[in-house]
């Protein structure tokens, strides 16, 4: 497990600068919950879909939206019938289903929730750890906060092995088979030994950790140099300077109407 | 002259970074338990993930500031990497909310008691419900948002499950924990 979620790319969306990204992603997630007809939530997800088409592929619009699909079809069915005001249009021995106000509710949900995933899947999947982090704390994230970000990455893939050895120590050592051939019961049971194996180590870990914080300097009060800066200059101006056009384009339609 | 817990937190690096350490692990801790350990349910061939779990035993063993900043950024970094990054911003609230108020609640009862059986079982049930209503609560409000109050509706039961499995756990082991391994007692917060 590489404890990242990033896609290695040469896309412009994969260059376009990550401050400028997070701009976007904030007002563009922002703009699926304005209040606006779904004709315009449909043409912003248009535009994501061709976004993906020319940076990472098509084919990677559709994973995000093959795992929300359970939950698009409950909204599907149970959106209508929580909003039943406006005319009827489905009724069932008098029972009424589904109304123009209901269904356009219910367009509106599905392309808010797709709009916001293809959003963040895309944001995520073209900007790495490091840039989304310098990114943040050029907004004003506290270098402290990063770092605990950073440590977290870091001790992710350790503690998902240390895990698994201790499982498979415990199992050994209890002379059991798996957990389905043991019953629900006896296999949660036999959780709880592992799981305070894990966490007493991971506990042990905390002082050795602070320590090495220590002697780095963190915490003693001194201005900090950064290994990895964001470039500026024209190019990081343009690009910012893009991002806030197009989320103030997005209010348009609000201000408009 | 220093005290004996004074050298201990010199020697562990002084406050900030020893917290600052706690925070960070609990939150590698809290992603594994959410995204990689998985208890498979037999019936339904589905699974619960621990995340609540963790959440709730960095509550009652680390106290509520290490709950709030690793009970919500670990869950957070599990919705990222399993790809549910629409639901982080989300979770990184609600699940830091959780672990601060089921600290909080559970560090009053069991001091207003004096550290008793009785304190401590008035201040855990006390924290798990309240981090229960609160974790339920805003998540049926923010799927509202996002997918409808109708299809939040459907997630409710399984959050109410989800919780209860995470304040057994969460008790469970914060007593084993502490028993196996006093020394825990020095990162509290």
């Amino acid at each position: 497990m590489t404890g990242d979620f990033f896609l290695p790319g040469n896309s412009a969306f994969h260059r376009f600068d990550g401050r400028a990204k997070l701009i976007l992603l904030v007002g563009s997630a922002a703009f699926f919950f304005y209040p606006l007809p779904p004709v315009f939530l449909a043409a912003a997800l248009v535009a994501w879909v061709l976004v993906f088409a020319l940076t990472i592929g098509l084919k990677e619009a559709g994973t995000p939206l093959r795992s929300i699909l359970p939950v698009l079809i409950l909204v599907a069915l149970l959106t209508p019938l929580f909003n039943r005001q406006g005319t009827p249009l489905i009724s069932v021995k008098g029972m009424v289903l589904a109304t123009t106000a209901g269904l356009e509710e219910t367009v509106r949900m599905l392309l808010r929730f797709s709009g916001v995933t293809l959003t963040f899947y895309l944001y995520f999947r073209t900007t790495d750890l490091q840039t989304i982090l310098l990114s943040l704390r050029w907004f004003g994230l506290p270098f402290r906060s990063s770092l605990v970000v950073t440590l977290a990455f870091r001790y992710i893939p350790h503690f998902a092995d240390l895990y698994r050895q201790v499982s498979d120590a415990h199992s050994l050592r209890a002379g059991e088979g798996t957990s389905s051939s043991r019953g629900f019961l006896k296999g949660v049971k036999a959780f709880f030994p592992t799981l305070t194996s894990v966490l007493i180590q991971s506990v042990k870990s905390i002082d050795p950790l602070s320590m090495a914080l220590e002697i780095r300097g963190v915490g003693g009060g001194k201005a900090r140099t950064s290994y990895g800066v964001l470039p500026g200059g024209a190019r990081f101006f343009s690009q910012m300077f893009l991002s806030c056009i197009i989320v103030a384009a997005e209010l348009l339609p609000i201000l408009w109407r | 002259m220093d005290s004996g817990k004074d050298k201990e937190d010199q020697a562990a690096g002084g406050n900030g970074t020893k917290h600052l350490a706690a925070v960070a692990i609990l939150t590698a801790v809290t992603t594994v338990f959410t995204y990689i350990i998985r208890v498979p349910i037999a019936p339904t061939r589905g699974y619960i993930n621990l995340g609540d779990v963790a959440i709730y035993f960095t509550a009652f063993t680390f106290g509520p500031l290490t709950a709030l900043f690793a009970g919500g950024l670990g869950p957070a970094i599990a919705d990222i990497l399993a790809g549910y990054s629409q639901w982080a911003p989300i979770t990184l609230g609600i699940h830091g909310l959780q672990g601060l108020l089921a600290g909080y609640l559970f560090r009053l009862l069991s001091r207003r008691r004096s550290e008793s059986p009785s304190g401590k079982a008035a201040g855990y049930t006390l924290g798990g419900v309240a981090g229960t209503v609160v974790m339920t609560g805003f998540y049926f409000l923010a799927g509202g948002l996002m997918v409808g109050f109708g299809a939040a509706l459907v997630e409710v039961p399984g959050n109410l499950i989800q919780n209860a499995v995470g304040l057994t756990g969460g008790i469970v082991l914060t007593a084993a924990v502490r028993k196996a391994y006093p020394p825990v007692e020095r990162f509290s917060w």
